[in-house]
């Protein structure tokens, strides 16, 4: 009994050591998305990317979508080469990829991807006066310092024309709570939001524009960290008065909730390893 | 009517009572959302809508229910010995033992989880597992092992000392006693244990949808967000409850089975 007890235990073991071997994939040569078929493709859950992808396979494409919570994940898979490319956001691929990186930019989507923020449908006061907010941030040059100082280049460059100094009407919105601008955001998604290396101090692009329009709206900011899957039914469900988490503008999106016109622009990019 | 059916049909009523009192205010929902006419028309359209879900959740429902079958029959594979090895009384074979179920019920599943599949490759490349199910049943059964190898271990320990020591006065050695005497009385104590971690287990894998592994909870959340409604967590919650009851089922029948005796 003992013996064949070892014998299995040892079986066991050798298939699991043989289970764990590293059949890693080769030099892929993906150099848009017309190169997926076959492959794996790792993008964050409920993105565009996401979206993208989907409509590739539902049109037949036989592309395999792996779909996780957090963009981080993405990469680590690319590293770890368990799959051949990674769809995401322009921002996040430059903040990931370094001169020394081990991965590359190999196709751009030539349909940019504004961003904009995105309040509750029939909520039109309080997004007249967040669109107003960022008006001015355009029309005193702020908005270019932030974007400077978190993507090194100017990504909001000839988006709003603004000539003259805008009026924000502060009264008469609904919030969720009293003297509070309270924003759903995904902290994890660098360079956009993010904690910083403390672990504590939430930063980037968007917690700033944020800190910005609630000094401009005379509110308090309040940051709400959610997942991103959920972070519209938090919106459904009024936990914040809006997001500002890297918001693409989709049809869809502009359906069901009230987006300002772009403050930042975007792209899909395709990351491979080198 | 017999008895068995009768007393399973006051948790089924139950079960549909509590699901209906959620259900309700999501079908004004709907009746909202889509604009429908009447509230029965809405009521209706979520039903469909539910309906027609229910393919995709029962194909990922299937990787639910193989994952839990898989790492709880290898987890008892690799938990008897260490129970075995925990009770006995030579420290170089109990130690080890304590030692793998100390670890493995100290620390959080789902690191154990991150641990395998994120930070191993980083340590050892020649360890990443490229697959996430075979990831994600190594993790699972490595961590139900330990936490099967207690329930054993507490099994074989609650049967009465008289009766090793009766076996002993017979003539039988320590290994013919634990074997022919104790194992299997022991059985039936640790039926309704394992039953229930099997449940805990089949609930656990919800976990492995963070690491991408198209499990239940997984396209419960894909289709939540891809069709921006909650509701999809209804049909999700009916299929895990139906997965849960059927082997609830399974296991008490077990149970009875093996207490003849008692």
């Amino acid at each position: 009994m003992k013996k064949i007890l070892a014998l299995f235990m040892s079986a066991l073991l050798f298939l699991s050591v043989a289970a764990c071997g590293n059949t890693g994939t080769e030099k892929t040569g993906i150099t848009s998305p017309d190169d997926l078929d076959g492959k794996k493709v790792a993008v964050q859950m409920a993105t565009t990317a996401d979206d993208y992808l989907t409509e590739l396979v539902e049109s037949g494409r036989d592309i395999e979508i792996l779909r996780y919570e957090k963009v981080t994940q993405c990469f680590d898979d690319l590293k770890f080469k368990r799959v051949d490319a990674v769809l995401v956001d322009r921002v996040v691929a430059s903040y990931y990829m370094d001169d020394n990186s081990t991965s590359e930019i190999v196709w751009k989507n030539d349909e940019g991807e504004p961003m904009a923020i995105c309040l509750k449908k029939r909520n039109d006061k309080l997004t007249e006066a967040v669109e107003k907010a960022i008006d001015t941030l355009y029309y005193n040059g702020k908005i270019g310092e932030l974007a400077e100082k978190h993507f090194g280049d100017n990504y909001t460059e000839g988006l709003r024309n603004v000539t003259q100094e805008p009026v924000i009407d502060k009264e008469g919105f609904t919030l969720v709570e009293e003297g509070k601008f309270k924003v759903g955001m995904e902290v994890g998604y660098p360079p956009m939001e993010y904690f910083a290396a403390d672990g504590v101090t939430q930063t980037g692009f968007d917690v700033d524009i944020s800190k910005e329009i609630a000094e401009l709206l005379g509110l308090e900011l309040e940051i709400v960290d959610v997942a991103w899957d959920g972070i519209f039914a938090g919106l459904d469900t009024n936990k914040y008065d809006a997001v500002i988490s890297s918001v693409s503008i989709t049809p869809e999106r502009l359906e069901k909730y009230n987006l300002t016109d772009a403050y930042v622009s975007n792209q899909l990019v395709l990351v491979v390893n080198k | 009517m017999n008895k068995l059916q009768k007393k399973a049909a006051i948790p089924a009523v139950l079960i549909i009572l509590i699901l209906s009192a959620f259900a309700v205010p999501s079908f004004a929902e709907g009746t909202i959302a889509d604009n429908n006419t009447t509230f029965w028309d809405g009521i209706s359209a979520t039903f469909l809508k539910m309906w027609a879900w229910m393919p995709t959740l029962l194909e990922a429902a299937w990787i639910t229910l193989s994952l839990s079958i898989i790492c709880v029959s290898c987890g008892l594979v690799i938990g008897i010995p260490l129970a075995l090895g925990k009770i006995s009384k030579r420290k170089i074979i109990n130690m080890p033992c304590k030692a793998y179920i100390f670890f493995f019920r100290g620390t959080p599943l789902l690191m154990q989880l991150y641990f395998l599949y994120y930070t191993l490759p980083m340590i050892f490349p020649a360890l990443t597992i490229n697959d996430s199910f075979i990831a994600a049943s190594i993790a699972f059964t490595l961590n139900v092992a330990a936490y099967l190898a207690e329930i054993i271990r507490a099994a074989i320990q609650s049967i009465d000392k008289g009766q090793l020591e009766a076996a002993k006065s017979l003539g039988m050695s320590y290994g013919q006693a634990m074997r022919l005497i104790i194992i299997p009385q022991a059985y039936r104590r640790m039926i309704p244990p394992i039953g229930n971690e099997f449940i805990m287990v089949l609930k656990d894998t919800s976990l492995v949808s963070t690491i991408a592994l198209t499990d239940l909870t997984y396209k419960t959340k894909q289709i939540a967000s891809s069709s921006a409604s909650a509701l999809v967590y209804i049909p999700a919650m009916i299929i895990y409850l139906v997965i849960t009851a059927v082997f609830t089922f399974i296991f008490s029948k077990i149970e009875k089975k093996l207490s003849v005796y008692e």
